[in-house]
Formats: structure tokens, C-alpha cells, sequence
């Protein structure tokens, strides 16, 4: 992009992106431990206080390999690749998986793992797929006592209220960080792109929190004193699967448009609920938890969809594009619903199949260009 | 006004060349290793037709999938909203086009004035597309041009051919052959299996008549008739159907030019378009 010269702490949070498993290894190297987590509801702020390291398993965009001999091969494409990290030793790093009752492939490595990386504990959060139900409080709270005990059990550190509360508190600042960040692209021109913006939440997601937080403030300093870059277009929020490369959101700002809004598991999805401090904490996380209706495998899908049209309207979005990574079925069942629901707003919709490994990007690129076109066109 | 519409596609690099609204010449070619060449080579021959120079264009707009390396070009536009542009000149009232090029095909919706209003493609294979039936003829040895009258003598369907997998289509079709079933047989099996995987996408964007066909492949009686007793309605070929894209684009250089001369200087304090300038990016 030409114009105004960009944030240099970009460049700090791109080189994270780039190659997310040097923040494990170094973390490990300094004698602490790695959970790996999959993904919305087994909280990383139990794991730290507990001394590990969450790390949300980034893949790599390469052909599935290894991972085809464990699962079909019709199977989330994400998934399989994070299964080659674990075949070919790329994880090695990892001392507890903790997974989360979402969908299928994921609650399948609960047996799968294991076979690959043996000796990896895997943990399974049963979480309710129902949510906004005060009923499920007294069981979930079970299965975060459970998790909370393993977690001790793996790092051998327990877990007080006052830690749980600090981990909390270290989280909420880095979503309230990354709430005011994404809040700078309702501008328009926007004052971040969306490669831009997911990078740095990606980024944040990867690090140990209080190093997240201090380049986040650093970023949103030197925003602030930074020219918009000049540019125009339609405005796009993009909705859809894990999405852990920004290819997708450089090709469709590359023919023209600004993706101005993400909701995304691992972007907007995962910093949108602040925890708070009221009250016991491990209550507290019940709550909010019990907010996250954002994951594609959790009920009432509505709220999601509620959640989409108000941020069309915050960030004044032009159009839609929902983002299905190969064979993610949650997504693709919700596509036809969600487009009943946005075309009763007006909203133009495109659905796009994308590759893990960024296979047909070149007819990909003709599908946004079209879409684009299509919206633009008075 | 003289614009030029560039459309380099997968087998055939095609160029019209548009004077007042008016064809005033185009040309098709098959479509080399080398993009920029085939673009080069293909609007020299449309201008050279004309009498015409690249100097003498106001605007120059490409398109197909190898739009963006067209060096000449101010603007690339999508072959989707190119194929509605052009299909919507040729063929008045259309409403729903089908477009079979030799890699890709798309099912489009647009307005009265040729503007997209929903688009489907088929997936990463080129079963479906333009491309299959190639392998189809040289398999059995026949013109490309003469597939689709040959394969209207057979009265049925034909035999079963894969529409899903041009590689398991031809192993299929190979062993018809190894058992001496009739080429008009084979062939209507082939555009049946064709015309079957494409209808899927014409469904899905809803059909509403006027319905074209554009793309190589609408020169294929043999697709057309099937597509046509399956979807009940009678598809509209235009006189050149490969040549829909290029026009479109060289309606969108028009557009283009006359938007740029409207605007004049007044420079950029207002809301631009992405779709404005910004070359051949
Ligand atoms: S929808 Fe997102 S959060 Fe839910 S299981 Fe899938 S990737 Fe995880
Ligand atoms: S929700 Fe989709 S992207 Fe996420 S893990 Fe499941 S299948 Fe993969």
C-alpha cells in the first residue's frame, strides 16, 4: 500500500503472525509450560494463572500431508494441517491440548491426538452447546473446576482466586484494547486495513498478555498520530470459520474493497466479552462464557446473527462475505439462514469456499472482484 | 469515442474494438503460454481490422482470468460483470445468462441495464467447463465443432458419462470405446453430463428468462438442446457468443471514459470509486 508510512509496531505483530510458534518456544525455553487450545470455551485465563502459556495453534497454509492417514480427508482443512504440525513434530512444544465441545473435528481429537502426539494430555471442556441458559450454570461450573484441576495437575502450580482474578484482569485489558483498535475502523477511510487489524489480533491472541497489551497500546499511540491511509472502497465485514492467515482479507482489499469489520473465532469472536471482576471469578467466567453465542457450534444461532447485523450498522459495512474454510460444516449450515437474515436488511451477501492452503485463490479473486463490482455499481 | 475490451480467457484470448456503441471489429485467438502476449497479439489483430492503433483507444478495459497482466488496460473488470455488460447489448431483456468458457462456468442474474445482481461459479474442476468437451473430441477423434450435431443423433441421453471428474469422464469414455458403443452415443452422454452440471448452477441463482448462453460452449448444439428441454425455456445464443466478455469490457472503457470526462478536474474531494482508475493493478 502506498500513502502515509504505517505503524512500525505493525511490523513487530506481522513477524509474530508469521512464525507464531517462536512465543512457545521462547516461553519454554525460559522453563514455563504451552497449552494449546481449541478453542472458545476452554478459558486461557484458567491456563494462566496456572502458569502455562495458551497458545491458540495458528496453521500453516501447505497441503495437508501426514494428517490424511488419521482423518478424512473431507474433513476442516485447518484441523488436518494443525494434525501435520503434530505429526511432524512442529508442536513439540505443547503440554496439555485443551479442547472445547464445539464441533466435531474438534472434539474428535479428544481420541485422534493422542495417537499422533502421544503423551500430550488432552483435555475436553464439556461445555453446553446451549448457551444464554442460566440452567447450565451449576454443570459448567463442574467442567471448569475439572479443567481448572487439570490444568494444576499439567503445570503443577494451583490456581488461587486472587490469580484467577489477575489472569482476568490481564485478559479483559487486551480485549478492551482490541475493542478500541477495531473501533477505529467505523472511520472511514479506516485507520487501520483489515490485514492490518486481524494481525494485530491474531498477534495478541499468540503472545503472553502482558507483552500483547503493551504493543497494542504502542499501536493504537501511533494510529493516533498517524494520517488514515487514503482509501476507498466498499465497506466489507467478513464472517465466517477460524481464519489464522490473512491472505484472505489482503486478496479482497487487494481488488478493491476495505474490510472495515471481522467476526471471527479468532479475532472478534475471542476478545468480545470482557470477564469482569464482579463476584467469584471462576463464576464470573461462567458468565461470560455462557455470553459466547459467537461460536458457529452454539444455540441460539440467532443471537449470532444479531451480532452480525449490529455490527454491519457499527461499522457502517457496505456487504458480507462469509468466509467457509473447506469442509467446516458449522459455518456452511448457518450460510443460507444468514442470508435470509441480511436480505431482509438489503445487505448483499457472498459466500465463499476457501482452501486452508490458499489453493484457488485465483478464481477466488474473480468471485470478490464480481462481488464487489456488483455492490458497487450504482 | 473508440474503446477497446480486452478478454483474456483460458483457451481463447478474444478483443473488440467499439466505436460509438458500434462493433466495429473483434477477433478471437487461442490463448498462448504467455498472457500479456496472447493480449498483445489478440488486440493488435482486432485494431488492425479497424485500421486502428492501441493510440487511437479513449479507454481500454480487460478481463478473464488473465486480466490483471494486460499492460495497456487503465482498469481489469471481472468477466462476471463483463459477460452481463455485453450479454445485456446483444441480448435485449436478457435476465439470466449462462456463461461456459473453457476453464470456468458462471451462472449470472442482472437487471435491465446489464448489472450483476447475483452470480454463481462451478467449483476448481473443469468438468462443466468448456474444456472437457475438447478432451471429449480428441478422444474420439472428432472436430470440436462437429461434437455437438453429432451428438444430437443419438435420440436418447446417451450412455452415462461422469459429470463430477473429467479424468474418471474419460476413462469412462475410453472403455465405451473399447466396447464399440457408437460415437453419437458417447458424445450425447458427454453433453448430457455436462449439461446436468451446469444446470445446478442455473438453479441456483434462479432462473428468470431472457436466458443466453454465452461462452465457447454455446456454440455446442448438443449442450444447448439439453440444457434447454431440462430448464424448459429456449436459451438465446448471441451471434458470437465468445466474444460477450470483450464487448462488455469495451462498454465498461466507454463508461469509464465518459465518467472520467464528466468528472474533468474536479479532482478527488468526492467519494471515489474502487472501480474508478487504478490501472491494471
Ligand atoms: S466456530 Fe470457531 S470457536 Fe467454534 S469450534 Fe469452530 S473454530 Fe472453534
Ligand atoms: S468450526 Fe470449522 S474451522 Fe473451526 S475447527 Fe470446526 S470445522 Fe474447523
Amino acid at each position: 500500500m502506498t500513502g502515509p508510512a504505517r505503524p512500525p509496531v505493525l511490523d513487530e505483530l506481522r513477524a509474530v503472525v508469521r512464525d507464531p510458534a517462536t512465543i512457545p518456544r521462547a516461553w519454554k525455553a525460559a522453563g514455563g509450560k504451552v497449552a494449546g487450545v481449541r478453542c472458545l470455551f476452554a478459558p486461557e485465563e484458567i491456563l494462566w494463572a496456572a502458569g502455562m502459556l495458551p497458545y491458540p495453534l495458528p496453521g500453516s497454509p501447505e497441503p495437508v500431508r501426514l494428517a490424511d492417514a488419521w482423518l478424512q480427508p473431507c474433513t476442516c482443512e485447518y484441523v488436518r494441517n494443525l494434525l501435520d504440525h503434530a505429526l511432524d513434530g512442529r508442536l513439540a512444544f505443547l503440554d496439555l491440548l485443551a479442547l472445547s465441545n464445539t464441533c466435531d473435528i474438534t472434539r474428535r481429537l479428544l481420541d485422534v491426538w493422542p495417537q499422533c502426539m502421544p503423551g500430550t494430555p488432552v483435555h475436553l471442556v464439556n461445555n453446553p452447546q446451549k448457551l444464554l441458559e442460566d440452567g447450565n450454570r451449576q454443570f459448567f461450573l463442574e467442567e471448569l473446576r475439572r479443567f481448572q484441576a487439570r490444568a494444576e495437575a499439567v503445570s503443577g502450580k494451583p490456581v488461587t482466586p486472587e490469580g484467577l482474578r489477575e489472569a482476568t484482569r490481564l485478559y479483559d485489558e487486551t480485549r478492551a484494547l482490541l475493542t478500541e483498535l477495531y473501533g477505529l475502523r467505523r472511520e472511514d477511510p479506516p485507520r487501520l486495513t483489515g490485514p492490518e487489524a486481524f494481525v494485530a489480533a491474531f498477534a495478541a491472541s499468540i503472545l503472553p498478555k502482558d507483552r500483547a497489551n503493551t504493543l497494542l497500546r504502542r499501536l493504537l499511540d501511533e494510529l493516533r498520530s498517524s494520517e488514515p491511509p487514503d482509501r476507498f472502497g466498499p465497506r466489507i465485514l467478513v464472517t465466517g470459520s477460524a481464519l489464522d492467515d490473512p491472505a484472505l482479507l489482503e486478496l479482497i482489499e487487494e481488488v478493491g474493497g476495505l474490510v472495515v469489520a471481522d467476526d471471527l473465532c479468532t479475532t472478534s469472536r475471542w476478545f468480545a466479552h470482557p470477564v469482569g471482576t464482579d463476584g467469584e471469578p471462576l463464576d464470573a467466567l461462567w458468565r461470560m462464557l455462557n455470553k459466547r453465542t459467537l461460536c458457529a457450534c452454539t444455540f441460539p444461532t440467532e443471537a449470532r446473527f444479531d451480532r452480525i447485523l449490529a455490527m454491519v450498522d457499527e461499522f457502517h459495512a457496505d456487504a458480507v462475505v462469509q468466509f467457509n474454510l473447506k469442509y467446516c460444516h458449522p459455518f456452511l449450515h448457518e450460510s443460507q439462514p444468514l442470508r435470509k437474515r441480511l436480505e431482509a436488511r438489503n445487505v448483499p451477501l457472498t459466500i465463499l469456499e476457501v482452501g486452508h492452503d490458499r489453493s484457488g485463490f485465483g478464481q477466488l479473486r474473480t468471485r470478490i472482484q464480481a462481488f464487489l463490482e456488483m455492490v458497487e455499481q450504482p | 469515442m473508440i474503446t477497446l475490451g480486452v478478454d483474456v480467457g483460458s483457451l481463447t484470448g478474444k478483443a473488440v474494438v467499439l466505436r460509438d456503441g458500434e462493433i466495429l471489429a473483434w477477433e478471437v485467438i487461442l490463448t498462448g503460454p504467455d498472457s500479456v502476449e496472447t493480449a498483445t497479439t489478440v488486440a493488435h489483430a482486432a485494431l488492425a481490422k479497424a485500421g486502428l492503433g492501441l493510440d487511437d483507444m479513449t479507454a481500454i478495459v480487460s478481463t478473464g482470468y488473465g486480466r490483471i497482466v494486460v499492460p495497456f488496460a487503465q482498469r481489469n473488470v471481472s468477466e462476471i460483470s463483463c459477460h452481463a455488460k455485453g450479454a445485456n447489448r446483444l441480448v435485449p431483456g436478457v435476465r439470466t445468462i449462462l456463461d461456459m468458457g473453457g476453464q470456468d462456468c458462471k451462472a449470472i442474474r442482472c437487471d435491465g441495464t446489464g448489472k450483476v445482481t447475483s452470480f454463481v461459479m462451478n467449483d476448481k474442476c473443469a468438468a462443466g467447463a468448456g474444456r472437457s468437451m475438447g478432451i471429449v473430441a480428441d478422444l474420439l477423434k472428432i472436430r470440436l465443432e462437429d461434437l455437438g450435431p453429432l451428438a444430437l443423433e443419438a435420440p436418447g441421453d446417451g450412455v452415462p458419462v461422469s459429470s463430477t471428474c473429467v479424468v474418471f469422464a474419460r476413462s469412462e469414455i475410453l472403455s465405451y470405446q473399447r466396447e464399440a458403443t457408437p460415437k453419437s452415443e458417447i458424445l450425447a452422454g458427454a453433453c448430457t453430463a455436462l449439461a446436468s452440471r451446469v444446470l445446478g448452477l442455473v438453479k441456483r441463482v434462479g432462473l428468470e428468462p431472457e436466458f443466453a448462453i454465452t461462452g465457447g460452449i454455446a456454440k455446442n448444439v448438443g449442450v444447448v438442446r439439453r440444457l434447454e428441454r431440462a430448464l424448459g425455456v429456449e436459451a438465446r445464443i448471441p451471434p458470437e457468443p465468445q466474444i460477450v466478455g470483450a464487448l462488455g469490457a469495451a462498454i465498461f472503457a466507454r463508461e469509464l471514459a465518459e465518467k472520467k470526462a464528466k468528472r474533468g478536474d474536479r479532482g478527488a474531494g468526492e467519494r471515489r470509486s474502487s472501480l474508478g482508475e487504478g490501472g491494471s493493478s
